[in-house]
């Protein structure tokens, strides 16, 4: 039964090979092929991750050769369930939503075969496998983000993006090939079972293995999900169509987060790695939060949030709170999946609150308002980038590392209350009524 | 002194003066329809296209291909076309034994159009050698003469100095120059989406940029150069004047010179030129800047990039790009065609290697080869087409023996048709659009029946109102009338939760009354709060509670994000419910009497006072006796500071007495301030009647009143749509128009104004009840207002209308959703359509919720009788009126200067979003980025985005609005229609220009007067209509 795991990613590729032969038969209809497709895809997915929820084991699943495995287990299904599920949202968004684009047909197909990729990536049991799909994003990221072929500026963007992902691929090549070297093996689940019994095997120049493959690990996580230094090409995703940003904020820009989950059982046998990563994760949540504040449109906005909140993704990493990590990019997806969707309703918020203070005579005679106490926006601001700030700070070196990787629960709950409060500010406008406009009234 | 006032002065007006052709550009919260050309409507309509595109970059006409199309269709009238072809050619010479007029045709109806470059290098010589089948004598590509004067008018004329240099160059100073400018206006002129805006704007633009610019560290040889250059000169003016000195631009070309800047970045300048100009935008009075302010900003970001990179050194101001065109003219000719992309691909990389390394015999040498290969390859080319044109003529032969004059004559005539062809190919689609409409007119206009009809309907004279107009009539006794949205009365609306005004009138106009919104059970604290959004309300305020997070909010966002695409209507509902009811308020529009404002005042300083004490001292209103708040007001108002032994007792101090005045605003010159303003609400008796008298004249409902007079104010409602205010009422403003209606309403039901009425010779009866509504033009439904106020006697009639009413926006929506889907089946059923409206209109993925003002052609002025037979298929502007209670045409003026004006912005908008959706359009809506929270930009930073996006103009790559001018037909007897338009001179100017095509339809006469060539001429006599049904009464 959990052998159906293999027809996970053969789903979409299928679909996507159909809608593409049969396009010029069906013309645009074509499309429904691969609607028909997500929601096999979405069921197979709830099925398999039933399964495992029942109990059964978890287990490698292949086709025979070195390469082309895929696990059945709990982060694999999660991970797929979760892409199904936003993956068919935007599907079913794009019907409409992309319907007068011309490439409308190329669009989904594209979508197929970025969904198949992302299910192989997750699911990966092998070095190569991992390598290959990790790779095959950036290309299909690139072909999605272009889909407006006349545009210069889609183009250089996409093409930006692109590069930084080649950048990025190159520690992760050479982390397969150090364990390779090292093991002998591709198999994923082979590799951590030797590490478990020798963590501190080491490798070329002496170096310690498992630190040195743990940092060329996150190096490559750093690149995929934006954080400090390497972030600069994400602002610039949004030449791309809505959907398109909508599923790369809500799937793809956080596989950093799933890639270091899924080598967990390297990072745990390290020390020095973790600081770096919760380093940078704080630099990256400081810088991305900060910036987003400054932003003047909408789509750029969410973008430096992502940053944010992809950096704040990379401190629970950090932590060792590996399980936080993959639930906080399962929300965090769809959030931002649904803010970007909703971008063009800004017009209509802002119809209803134009952030202009409320005319005296109208506060006085209708609403008969006193004046009150106001909090400072900026202090209020600060407060909630930094509250959670320290208390993740304090737990990073206060407490041990594996103790979060056992006591998955326990800090969930305990973390439960801190982390996203900078978010919760940013998307629900504090500054209206109450504070901004009460505050400038009362200067008024 | 004087002369650095003078010359600020004339930088002022010099760049106001250039800014005209640039049209104002609204904040997309209320979406102004307007025509992109309006700068340029003082000239003919030819000529300011030509002139527009020139400016703007954009195509004035569509495409020959889709007239072609739309030939091949049959909405194109060959015989004007050709009739039209006839008229060019009337003044021109004739080429002996050719027909030229079948040329033409051939040419227009048959051949592919190409692009025409304006400097060609092939001569009539060369091209009558080809035809005959020699090959062109060899003569030197091009004279020197001819080559530096094309050069000075390309690079020289008005051409920015850092276009010349990319043009020369291949750098991208122009792009990056708009980048820069973008990110400074967004910075800048951000209404609320940043948290953190740009310090310093209370200064200026040009200040506040200044200080940031002073103080960025010189890290970049751009900042250093723009500090050097704002050290300069302190204002903007200054700068302004050092720059272009600098740059080396003369004085007579300034003014040129700052509108080619200008249009580069239109969006952004159409908005400051508007905002600058609203002096009660709250906006613009915290942060003022204008035009002077960004040119210089411009300019001096200019002339920084040009003095930074060590290329750029060599050419930065005019002066060395004359030496250059002086000196060296054949370098800079393959620069330009190279990098301007016009190169003879095959020479492309010896002209780019040669240009790299520089030496000068070289140069001249491929120059010589490239000239010479050009002109070839042109004359080639050139050749070419005429023989296609000819076998598609039919007329090969002819052409061979042409001689030289004649073809040099055969070519000017062409290539001067091919710039003509687009009003040729317009005039003949408006010919056909005027045909259609003059065969469904019914003259004479069938006598209203001297039966009461069960209702009677006021509609907007929007396009989208035709349809459920008709449909009403068909499914019962009623009489719908057509009427500016805003129903005459232009109100400055405040809403209830809002507490700001809103302009509910066209943009022309200013309103001088405020109406407000009352609470009708009572004030509360939180108006409109349910138990849920009080509770979010309280997490926002606090940051100290335990809050929520990202996890558990993520998981909720959940829902929405499923809900919305999954089941958008069964979702909407769900959340509707959740958030409770909307509270019944009521409209204060009588004018308020001196007692009525003080008591007003009195009880909010009262309930201010309670509120106050239970905010500080924490006292129960119980225990507070009226005694004691009298006594503190008056304290407070009399700013006297002893206290009574009862107030003591409470435990008051004199600093409350103080607060009192101060923070919560209890003092003389507040409560003066507050009588003031209190003052301007409300309508006179005198101005209500007035507004519906002319109301009611304007379309002719002077008796017969029916027990139901529907006012129908028209609104739309979309999800996820930066353009929803686009399809809202343009007569109000981009709002919705169902407080015009309310208001109307409830003026035209007092007694005491039916009073006056009766006095003024209308006579309405009694039992005639004046009934606001709203129709929602995404899903047709037609919705009753302040039914609370309906009388008892009429409620059992209501049912009977709710009824009716259904049916016809069904019927309405069964016409109207087929036309939307881009698949040929559609859904056929009413109820099925009815759906499927609903849906549009809350689902967040529909990119198209409605067509809105699309397809729109005519303008219709005169009886319902008139157009009560014709399906105009949603096109029309419907605007009721009847001359024979318009004895003086005052009436008539008021319709051609407000509705037919707004009518034609909306006309001109379409058409050009139409012609040039990248240009003059918006582009595709999946791009848009909301920016600022007024307006959008595609993809990551761009221009501010003017005009309609494609989906609203467009149907799978091809137009669906149909690009005509706006095709005004007014019915009155000739000479009472002429003194009309005479005496409203925007109109009179609009017809003269051609922007709007006018035509009067007598009907007394039954003649048809055109408006064409500076005159007016009977254009037609239309036929009777039998009265059918009174002889299949007596048969």
């Amino acid at each position: 039964m959990d052998k159906l795991v293999l027809l996970l990613p053969a789903l979409p590729l299928l679909s996507a090979l159909l809608t593409h032969l049969l396009a010029g038969v069906l013309g645009r209809g074509a499309v429904r092929i691969g609607l028909v497709g997500g929601i096999l895809v979405w069921l197979l997915s709830a099925g398999l991750l039933w399964l495992k929820l029942a109990g059964q084991a978890a287990s490698l699943h292949g086709i025979g050769t070195h390469w082309g495995s895929l696990l059945f287990d709990p982060l694999s299904l999660l991970m797929a369930f979760v892409i199904a599920t936003i993956s068919l949202i935007v599907r079913v968004y794009s019907l409409r939503y992309m319907a007068e684009e011309s490439g409308y047909v190329r669009f989904f197909i594209l979508l197929d075969l970025m969904v198949a990729t992302l299910l192989v990536m997750v699911a990966a049991g092998d070095l190569i496998t991992l390598l290959v799909a990790w790779h095959l994003i950036g290309v299909l990221l690139y072909f999605l983000l272009g889909q407006d072929m006349r545009s210069q500026s889609a183009h250089r963007y996409g093409f930006w993006t692109l590069i930084t992902y080649r950048i990025g691929d190159l520690p992760l090549l050479l982390a397969a090939v150090l364990l390779f070297h090292a093991y002998g093996t591709w198999s994923l689940p082979e590799i951590f079972a030797q590490v478990q019994a020798d963590p501190a095997a080491t490798t070329v120049l002496g170096l310690p293995l498992a630190e040195v493959v743990a940092a060329l690990v996150a190096l490559a996580a750093f690149a995929r999900s934006a954080q400090f230094l390497l972030h600069t090409w994400l602002p610039y995703t949004m030449e791309g169509p809505s959907p398109v940003s909508a599923l790369m904020h809500a799937g793809i820009v956080n596989a950093g987060g799933f890639l270091i989950n899924r080598f967990a059982p390297v990072f745990v046998h390290t020390s020095e790695v973790l600081h770096w990563v919760f380093l940078v994760g704080l630099l990256t949540s400081l810088i991305g939060s900060v910036l987003m504040l400054t932003q003047n449109d909408i789509k750029k906005s969410l973008g430096y949030s992502t940053m944010g909140q992809m950096g704040f993704m990379i401190m629970e990493c950090g932590v060792g709170a590996f399980a936080l990590a993959i639930f906080h990019l399962i929300a965090h997806g769809l959030f931002k999946g649904t803010l970007f969707l909703n971008a063009g309703g800004v017009i209509g918020e802002a119809r209803r609150h134009d952030n202009t203070p409320k005319d005296a005579l109208y506060t006085f005679i209708i609403e008969k308002q006193p004046q009150g106490n106001r909090y400072p926006w900026l202090l209020m601001a600060a407060l909630t980038l930094l509250v959670p700030l320290a208390v993740l700070g304090l737990a990073h070196w206060a407490v041990e590392p594996a103790i979060f990787h056992q006591q998955g629960a326990v800090v969930l709950l305990f973390f439960g209350w801190v982390t996203g409060v900078q978010l919760l500010f940013a998307t629900y406008n504090m500054r209206s009524e109450n504070c901004r406009a009460g505050w400038a009234g009362y200067w008024h | 002194m004087n002369n650095f006032l003078g010359m600020k002065l004339k930088i002022r007006s010099m760049i106001h003066m250039a800014a005209e052709p640039i049209p104002f550009f609204w904040p997309m919260r209320t979406f102004i329809h307007h025509n992109p050309l309006h700068g340029l409507e003082h000239l003919p309509f030819a000529e300011a296209v030509a002139q527009g595109s020139k400016l703007f970059h954009g195509r004035g006409y569509l495409p020959r291909s889709t007239y072609q199309g739309y030939l091949a269709q049959g909405k194109l009238d060959t015989g004007v076309l050709q009739a039209e072809l006839a008229a060019f050619l009337n003044g021109r010479d004739a080429v002996a034994g050719l027909d030229v007029h079948g040329w033409l045709l051939a040419l227009l109806t048959q051949t592919r159009e190409l692009p025409q470059p304006t400097f060609r290098l092939a001569e009539a010589a060369d091209i009558h050698a080809l035809l005959q089948g020699k090959e062109p004598v060899a003569t030197p590509g091009i004279g020197m003469e001819r080559l530096t004067t094309h050069l000075r008018q390309h690079l020289l004329a008005d051409c920015p100095v850092y276009e010349a240099v990319d043009v020369l160059y291949g750098t991208q100073l122009g792009e990056e120059l708009d980048t820069l400018l973008i990110k400074t206006c967004l910075d800048f002129f951000d209404e609320g989406q940043s948290a953190w805006g740009m310090p310093g704007r209370e200064q200026g633009f040009f200040q506040a940029w200044r200080e940031l610019a002073l103080h960025n560290p010189p890290l970049l040889q751009r900042t250093r150069q723009v500090r050097r250059i704002l050290a300069e000169a302190d204002t903007a003016e200054g700068i302004i004047a050092y720059v272009l000195a600098q740059l080396g631009i003369p004085e007579a070309q300034w003014m040129a010179y700052f509108t080619r800047e200008l249009a580069r970045l239109h969006g952004w300048v159409g908005f400051i030129r508007w905002r600058s100009g609203a002096k009660r935008y709250y906006w613009n009075q915290q942060y003022p800047g204008d035009l002077i302010d960004f040119m210089a900003i411009r300019l001096t970001l200019a002339l920084a990039l040009l003095h930074s990179g060590k290329l750029q050194r060599r050419l930065n101001n005019r002066t060395a790009l004359e030496k250059m065109i002086a000196e060296r003219p054949q370098e800079t000719w393959l620069r330009l065609e190279l990098h301007s992309r016009q190169i003879l691909p095959v020479m492309a990389h010896t002209v780019e290697r040669t240009l790299s390394r520089g030496k000068a015999a070289e140069m001249e040498a491929v120059f010589a080869t490239y000239t010479r290969q050009k002109r070839h390859h042109e004359a080639h080319q050139q050749a070419a087409q005429l023989q296609e044109l000819a076998q598609r003529a039919g007329d090969t032969a002819r052409l061979t023996s042409l001689t030289l004059a004649e073809l040099q004559t055969l070519l000017d005539t062409l290539s001067v048709c091919a710039q003509h062809e687009g009003m040729m190919w317009l005039r003949a689609m408006e010919a056909t659009a005027i045909q259609h409409l003059l065969g469904s007119l019914s003259l004479p206009a069938p006598a209203n029946d001297r039966k009461r009809p069960f209702a009677q309907a006021l509609f907007c004279i929007d396009t989208r109102s035709e349809r459920i107009r008709r449909h009403l009539e068909s499914v019962g006794d009623y009489q719908t009338f057509g009427i500016a949205g805003f129903f005459g009365v232009p109100v400055s609306f405040m809403e209830l939760g809002k507490g700001s005004e809103l302009h509910l009138c066209p943009v022309i106009l200013t309103p001088q009354n405020l109406v407000l919104e009352m609470a009708a059970t009572g004030i509360q604290d939180d108006p409109a709060m349910t138990a849920l959004e009080k509770a979010v309300h309280e997490l926002k305020a606090s940051v100290l509670t335990p809050f929520v997070t990202v996890e558990a909010i993520g998981l909720l966002f959940g829902f929405d994000m499923i809900g919305k695409t999954l089941a958008p209507k069964g979702y909407h509902n769900w959340r509707k419910h959740l958030h409770g009811g909307h509270p019944q308020t009521h409209l204060l529009l009588d004018k308020l009497s001196r007692t009525q404002a003080d008591s007003i005042i009195r009880a909010a300083q009262r309930a201010v006072i309670v509120k106050a004490l239970e905010l500080e001292f924490k006292l129960t209103p119980e225990t507070v006796t009226d005694a004691a708040i009298r006594e503190l007001r008056e304290a407070a108002l009399d700013n006297a500071s002893a206290l009574t032994e009862c107030l003591q007792h409470l435990g008051l101090g004199e600093g409350f007495i103080k607060r009192l005045q101060t923070d919560y605003r209890i003092n003389t010159p507040f409560a003066q301030w507050q009588l003031e303003r209190l003052g301007r609400i409300g309508f006179t008796l005198d101005e209500q009647t007035h507004y519906v008298t002319t109301a009611l004249r304007a379309i002719g409902l002077t008796d017969n009143f029916s027990r139901f007079v529907l006012l129908a104010g028209h609104g739309s409602t979309s999800a996820n749509n930066p353009y929803e205010s686009a399809l809202d009422c343009g007569a109000c403003g981009g709002n919705h128009g169902l407080v015009s209606a309310k208001v109307l309403a409830q003026m035209a039901n007092k007694p005491p104004v039916r009073r006056r009425l009766q006095e003024q010779g209308i006579s309405i009866p009694d039992d005639t009840w004046f009934l606001p509504a709203l129709h929602n033009t995404t899903t047709d439904e037609v919705q009753l207002l302040d039914l609370e106020r309906v009388p008892a006697t009429h409620l059992m009639y209501l049912d009977r209308l709710r009824k009716r009413l259904t049916a016809a926006s069904r019927l309405c929506a069964q016409e109207r959703i087929p036309t939307l889907s881009l698949d040929s089946h559609a859904c056929c059923k009413p109820a099925a359509a009815a759906a499927c409206a609903q849906r549009n209109a809350v689902d967040w993925s529909q990119v198209r919720p409605e067509w809105g003002l699309s397809r729109n052609a005519w303008f219709v002025i005169g009886r319902r009788g008139l157009t009560s037979a014709a399906s105009l298929d949603g096109r029309a502007f419907l605007h009721s009126y009847d001359y024979r209670v318009d004895p003086r045409q005052r009436l008539l003026e008021n319709i051609l200067t407000g509705p037919l004006v707004v009518g034609q912005w909306i006309n001109m908008e379409h058409y050009f979003s139409t012609v040039d959706n990248q240009r003059f359009g918006s582009g595709s809506k999946v791009n848009h980025n909301v920016a600022g929270r007024f307006g959008v930009m595609t993809g990551n930073i761009s221009d501010l985005r003017t005009g309609l996006p494609a989906q609203t103009v467009m149907k799978n790559g091809k137009p669906y609005h149909e690009p005509i001018r706006l095709i005004a037909l007014i019915e009155a007897p000739f000479a009472h229609a002429q003194q009309a338009v005479e005496r409203v001179i925007s109109v009179k100017r609009l017809a003269k220009n051609a922007w709007i095509r006018l035509l009067v339809v007598d009907p007394e006469t039954h003649t048809v007067h055109l408006f064409g060539d500076g005159g007016w001429h009977v254009h037609q006599q239309l036929a009777t209509t039998e009265p059918t049904r009174l002889e299949e009464a007596l048969a």
